[in-house]
Protein backbone atom coordinates (compact mmCIF):
# COMPACT_ATOMS: atom_id res chain seq x y z
CA UNK A 1 0.00 0.00 0.00
CA UNK A 2 1.17 3.66 -0.97
CA UNK A 3 1.51 5.90 1.80
CA UNK A 4 -0.14 9.39 0.67
CA UNK A 5 -0.51 12.68 2.38
CA UNK A 6 -3.15 14.72 1.25
CA UNK A 7 -3.53 18.55 1.89
CA UNK A 8 -6.34 20.45 4.07
CA UNK A 9 -9.68 18.89 3.50
CA UNK A 10 -11.74 20.14 0.85
CA UNK A 11 -15.17 21.61 1.88
CA UNK A 12 -17.83 18.52 2.67
CA UNK A 13 -16.64 15.29 3.30
CA UNK A 14 -15.00 13.20 0.89
CA UNK A 15 -15.45 10.19 2.79
CA UNK A 16 -19.35 10.18 3.03
CA UNK A 17 -20.18 8.01 0.54
CA UNK A 18 -17.77 5.35 1.82
CA UNK A 19 -18.94 5.91 5.01
CA UNK A 20 -22.65 5.42 4.01
CA UNK A 21 -21.86 2.08 2.29
CA UNK A 22 -20.05 0.99 5.71
CA UNK A 23 -23.01 1.52 7.68
CA UNK A 24 -25.47 -0.82 5.19
CA UNK A 25 -22.47 -3.56 4.71
CA UNK A 26 -19.87 -3.87 6.99
CA UNK A 27 -17.78 -5.33 4.97
CA UNK A 28 -17.57 -2.01 2.53
CA UNK A 29 -15.25 -1.05 5.68
CA UNK A 30 -12.41 -1.96 3.92
CA UNK A 31 -12.33 0.46 2.00
CA UNK A 32 -11.93 2.89 4.40
CA UNK A 33 -9.60 0.95 6.62
CA UNK A 34 -7.03 1.08 3.49
CA UNK A 35 -7.84 4.50 2.96
CA UNK A 36 -6.41 5.33 6.58
CA UNK A 37 -4.10 2.16 8.04
CA UNK A 38 -1.11 3.91 6.50
CA UNK A 39 -2.07 7.48 8.41
CA UNK A 40 -3.69 6.18 11.43
CA UNK A 41 -0.52 3.78 11.97
CA UNK A 42 1.80 6.85 11.40
CA UNK A 43 0.67 8.68 13.42
CA UNK A 44 0.21 6.32 16.46
CA UNK A 45 4.16 5.33 15.54
CA UNK A 46 5.00 8.92 15.82
CA UNK A 47 3.37 9.33 19.13
CA UNK A 48 4.53 6.45 20.82
CA UNK A 49 7.33 5.86 19.25
CA UNK A 50 7.72 2.09 19.26
CA UNK A 51 6.16 -0.22 15.76
CA UNK A 52 4.39 -2.51 18.43
CA UNK A 53 2.65 -0.02 20.56
CA UNK A 54 1.47 1.36 17.07
CA UNK A 55 0.12 -2.16 16.05
CA UNK A 56 -1.85 -1.70 19.43
CA UNK A 57 -2.93 1.83 19.14
CA UNK A 58 -4.00 0.98 15.64
CA UNK A 59 -5.94 -2.27 15.97
CA UNK A 60 -7.47 -0.84 18.51
CA UNK A 61 -8.51 2.17 16.41
CA UNK A 62 -10.04 0.45 13.88
CA UNK A 63 -12.05 -1.64 15.55
CA UNK A 64 -13.81 0.66 17.52
CA UNK A 65 -14.61 2.35 14.17
CA UNK A 66 -15.90 -0.33 12.74
CA UNK A 67 -17.86 -0.98 16.64
CA UNK A 68 -19.03 2.84 16.35
CA UNK A 69 -19.51 3.64 12.73
CA UNK A 70 -23.33 2.47 12.37
CA UNK A 71 -24.03 6.01 14.77
CA UNK A 72 -21.63 8.08 12.67
CA UNK A 73 -23.12 11.30 11.81
CA UNK A 74 -21.98 13.74 9.78
CA UNK A 75 -22.34 17.04 11.89
CA UNK A 76 -20.14 19.50 9.98
CA UNK A 77 -16.61 17.60 10.44
CA UNK A 78 -15.70 14.66 8.47
CA UNK A 79 -15.03 11.05 8.66
CA UNK A 80 -11.52 11.32 9.59
CA UNK A 81 -11.70 13.82 11.76
CA UNK A 82 -13.96 11.27 13.65
CA UNK A 83 -11.08 8.88 13.23
CA UNK A 84 -8.65 10.55 14.63
CA UNK A 85 -10.21 11.19 17.40
CA UNK A 86 -10.54 7.94 18.11
CA UNK A 87 -6.76 7.45 17.37
CA UNK A 88 -5.44 9.78 19.63
CA UNK A 89 -7.64 8.20 22.57
CA UNK A 90 -6.72 4.22 21.70
CA UNK A 91 -3.05 5.76 21.47
CA UNK A 92 -3.33 8.06 24.80
CA UNK A 93 -4.62 4.77 26.26
CA UNK A 94 -1.86 2.41 25.09
CA UNK A 95 0.48 5.23 26.60
CA UNK A 96 -1.22 4.99 29.96
CA UNK A 97 -1.04 1.40 30.09
CA UNK A 98 3.03 1.08 28.65
CA UNK A 99 5.67 3.04 31.22
CA UNK A 100 8.17 3.10 28.68
CA UNK A 101 9.81 6.77 28.11
CA UNK A 102 9.23 8.84 25.10
CA UNK A 103 11.59 7.32 22.14
CA UNK A 104 12.78 9.55 18.73
CA UNK A 105 10.65 7.72 16.71
CA UNK A 106 12.48 7.15 13.43
CA UNK A 107 11.15 5.28 10.42
CA UNK A 108 13.10 2.46 9.27
CA UNK A 109 13.50 3.51 6.29
CA UNK A 110 13.81 6.83 5.81
CA UNK A 111 12.23 9.00 2.75
CA UNK A 112 14.71 11.20 2.73
CA UNK A 113 17.19 8.60 2.26
CA UNK A 114 16.57 7.59 -1.05
CA UNK A 115 17.15 10.06 -3.74
CA UNK A 116 20.60 11.14 -1.87
CA UNK A 117 23.59 8.85 -3.28
CA UNK A 118 26.20 11.65 -2.30
CA UNK A 119 27.38 9.82 1.69
CA UNK A 120 28.17 13.29 3.19
CA UNK A 121 25.49 14.81 1.57
CA UNK A 122 23.30 12.11 3.21
CA UNK A 123 24.68 11.85 6.74
CA UNK A 124 24.17 15.39 7.07
CA UNK A 125 20.92 15.11 6.01
CA UNK A 126 20.12 12.42 8.39
CA UNK A 127 21.63 14.13 11.39
CA UNK A 128 19.58 17.34 10.17
CA UNK A 129 16.61 14.80 10.30
CA UNK A 130 17.61 13.29 13.77
CA UNK A 131 17.82 17.10 15.37
CA UNK A 132 14.47 17.54 13.56
CA UNK A 133 13.01 14.36 15.16
CA UNK A 134 14.43 15.42 18.52
CA UNK A 135 13.04 18.57 18.98
CA UNK A 136 9.88 17.57 18.11
CA UNK A 137 10.11 14.92 20.49
CA UNK A 138 10.86 17.69 23.34
CA UNK A 139 7.82 20.05 22.57
CA UNK A 140 5.05 20.24 24.68
CA UNK A 141 2.12 18.42 24.36
CA UNK A 142 -0.78 20.14 22.49
CA UNK A 143 1.90 21.40 20.43
CA UNK A 144 3.54 17.92 19.07
CA UNK A 145 -0.05 16.59 18.63
CA UNK A 146 -0.67 19.41 16.57
CA UNK A 147 2.44 19.10 14.61
CA UNK A 148 1.72 15.25 14.16
CA UNK A 149 -2.15 15.52 12.93
CA UNK A 150 -1.19 18.82 10.65
CA UNK A 151 2.23 16.96 9.39
CA UNK A 152 1.95 13.23 9.16
CA UNK A 153 -1.66 13.26 8.59
CA UNK A 154 -2.26 16.32 6.30
CA UNK A 155 -5.53 17.24 8.90
CA UNK A 156 -6.81 20.71 8.11
CA UNK A 157 -6.99 22.91 11.38
CA UNK A 158 -10.26 22.81 11.62
CA UNK A 159 -9.95 19.02 11.74
CA UNK A 160 -7.24 19.27 14.12
CA UNK A 161 -9.50 21.43 16.59
CA UNK A 162 -12.28 18.85 16.54
CA UNK A 163 -10.06 15.72 17.44
CA UNK A 164 -8.62 18.09 20.21
CA UNK A 165 -11.38 19.83 21.54
CA UNK A 166 -10.06 23.11 20.20
CA UNK A 167 -10.95 25.79 17.75
CA UNK A 168 -9.39 26.03 14.53
CA UNK A 169 -7.76 29.61 15.17
CA UNK A 170 -6.45 28.01 18.39
CA UNK A 171 -4.72 25.48 16.44
CA UNK A 172 -3.38 27.92 14.26
CA UNK A 173 -1.56 29.65 17.06
CA UNK A 174 -0.29 26.38 18.51
CA UNK A 175 1.15 24.80 15.42
CA UNK A 176 2.88 28.33 15.14
CA UNK A 177 4.18 28.70 18.60
CA UNK A 178 5.12 24.92 17.73
CA UNK A 179 7.15 25.94 14.69
CA UNK A 180 8.84 29.06 16.35
CA UNK A 181 9.84 26.56 19.32
CA UNK A 182 11.33 24.52 16.18
CA UNK A 183 13.54 26.98 15.24
CA UNK A 184 14.44 28.21 18.33
CA UNK A 185 16.07 24.75 19.23
CA UNK A 186 17.35 24.36 16.07
CA UNK A 187 19.18 27.18 16.26
CA UNK A 188 17.30 29.35 13.40
CA UNK A 189 15.64 32.82 14.26
CA UNK A 190 12.40 33.35 13.13
CA UNK B 1 -5.14 41.39 6.95
CA UNK B 2 -4.53 37.85 8.40
CA UNK B 3 -2.58 36.96 11.06
CA UNK B 4 0.96 35.78 11.28
CA UNK B 5 -0.71 31.92 12.45
CA UNK B 6 -3.32 32.06 10.03
CA UNK B 7 -0.59 33.24 7.08
CA UNK B 8 1.63 29.98 8.54
CA UNK B 9 -0.77 27.80 8.01
CA UNK B 10 -1.42 28.95 4.50
CA UNK B 11 2.35 28.39 3.75
CA UNK B 12 1.70 24.56 5.58
CA UNK B 13 -1.05 23.55 3.05
CA UNK B 14 0.75 25.01 0.15
CA UNK B 15 3.12 22.87 1.35
CA UNK B 16 1.23 19.65 1.99
CA UNK B 17 -0.38 20.19 -1.66
CA UNK B 18 3.00 19.11 -2.35
CA UNK B 19 4.35 22.66 -3.43
CA UNK B 20 7.12 24.86 -2.57
CA UNK B 21 6.64 27.69 -0.27
CA UNK B 22 8.54 31.00 0.49
CA UNK B 23 7.89 33.11 3.13
CA UNK B 24 10.66 33.10 6.09
CA UNK B 25 12.34 31.29 8.36
CA UNK B 26 8.66 29.54 9.59
CA UNK B 27 7.60 28.24 6.37
CA UNK B 28 11.57 26.77 6.11
CA UNK B 29 11.23 24.95 9.45
CA UNK B 30 7.52 23.73 8.24
CA UNK B 31 9.45 22.17 4.87
CA UNK B 32 11.79 20.11 7.21
CA UNK B 33 9.29 18.54 9.49
CA UNK B 34 7.45 17.90 6.37
CA UNK B 35 10.47 16.00 5.00
CA UNK B 36 11.60 14.36 8.58
CA UNK B 37 7.90 13.14 9.16
CA UNK B 38 7.64 10.87 6.63
CA UNK B 39 4.93 7.96 5.93
CA UNK B 40 5.74 4.83 7.90
CA UNK B 41 3.97 2.28 6.44
CA UNK B 42 2.87 -1.16 8.62
CA UNK B 43 4.17 -4.23 7.95
CA UNK B 44 1.86 -6.36 5.22
CA UNK B 45 1.65 -8.73 7.78
CA UNK B 46 -0.20 -6.63 10.85
CA UNK B 47 -2.20 -5.34 7.86
CA UNK B 48 -3.48 -8.67 6.46
CA UNK B 49 -3.96 -9.58 10.47
CA UNK B 50 -6.15 -6.99 11.17
CA UNK B 51 -8.21 -7.00 8.22
CA UNK B 52 -9.17 -10.38 9.10
CA UNK B 53 -9.86 -9.36 12.46
CA UNK B 54 -12.08 -6.46 11.24
CA UNK B 55 -13.90 -9.00 8.77
CA UNK B 56 -14.45 -11.34 11.18
CA UNK B 57 -15.40 -9.32 14.58
CA UNK B 58 -18.54 -9.78 15.66
CA UNK B 59 -21.60 -7.91 14.40
CA UNK B 60 -23.42 -5.55 16.55
CA UNK B 61 -26.75 -4.50 15.80
CA UNK B 62 -26.39 -0.90 15.94
CA UNK B 63 -29.89 0.02 17.14
CA UNK B 64 -29.57 -1.98 20.42
CA UNK B 65 -26.71 0.82 21.05
CA UNK B 66 -28.77 3.60 20.60
CA UNK B 67 -29.30 5.86 23.88
CA UNK B 68 -32.61 5.95 23.90
CA UNK B 69 -33.38 1.90 23.54
CA UNK B 70 -30.89 1.80 26.17
CA UNK B 71 -32.82 3.92 28.55
CA UNK B 72 -36.21 2.44 27.46
CA UNK B 73 -34.59 -1.31 28.03
CA UNK B 74 -33.28 0.01 31.50
CA UNK B 75 -36.84 1.47 32.77
CA UNK B 76 -38.45 -1.88 31.79
CA UNK B 77 -35.78 -3.64 33.40
CA UNK B 78 -35.92 -1.71 36.65
CA UNK B 79 -40.45 -1.82 36.57
CA UNK B 80 -40.02 -4.96 36.34
CA UNK B 81 -37.21 -5.48 39.51
CA UNK B 82 -39.70 -2.91 41.36
CA UNK B 83 -42.55 -5.63 40.77
CA UNK B 84 -40.40 -8.13 41.98
CA UNK B 85 -39.63 -6.41 45.22
CA UNK B 86 -43.11 -5.80 45.82
CA UNK B 87 -44.79 -8.90 45.25
CA UNK B 88 -41.81 -10.87 47.38
CA UNK B 89 -43.00 -7.87 50.07
CA UNK B 90 -46.71 -8.72 49.77
CA UNK B 91 -46.59 -12.52 50.09
CA UNK B 92 -43.89 -12.13 52.90
CA UNK B 93 -46.23 -9.97 54.84
CA UNK B 94 -49.56 -11.94 54.57
CA UNK B 95 -47.41 -14.91 55.44
CA UNK B 96 -46.90 -13.10 58.44
CA UNK B 97 -50.48 -11.89 59.28
CA UNK B 98 -51.76 -15.40 58.91
CA UNK B 99 -48.73 -16.97 61.06
CA UNK B 100 -50.68 -17.62 64.28
CA UNK B 101 -48.56 -15.78 67.00
CA UNK B 102 -47.82 -18.58 69.37
CA UNK B 103 -45.78 -20.68 66.66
Amino acid sequence: MTPQRQPAAAPGDPDLSAVRAAQDDRAAFDVLYRRYLDRVYGYAFYQLGDHHDAEDATERTFLSALRAIGRYRNRGSTFRAWLFRIAHNCVANVHRSRTRRRTVPMPDDPPWSAPNADPAGLLHRAEEMHAVMRAIATLPDDRRQVVLLRFVDGLSTAEIGDVLGRSPGAVRVLQHRALRDLAARLGRRE
Amino acid sequence: MPTRPARLDAAVDTLLAGQPVRGGELADIASLVHAALGPVPPSSRFEDRLRRRLRNSPRIAWPQLSPSRLIAAGAVSSAAVGVTALAVWRTSRRQAVDRPWYR
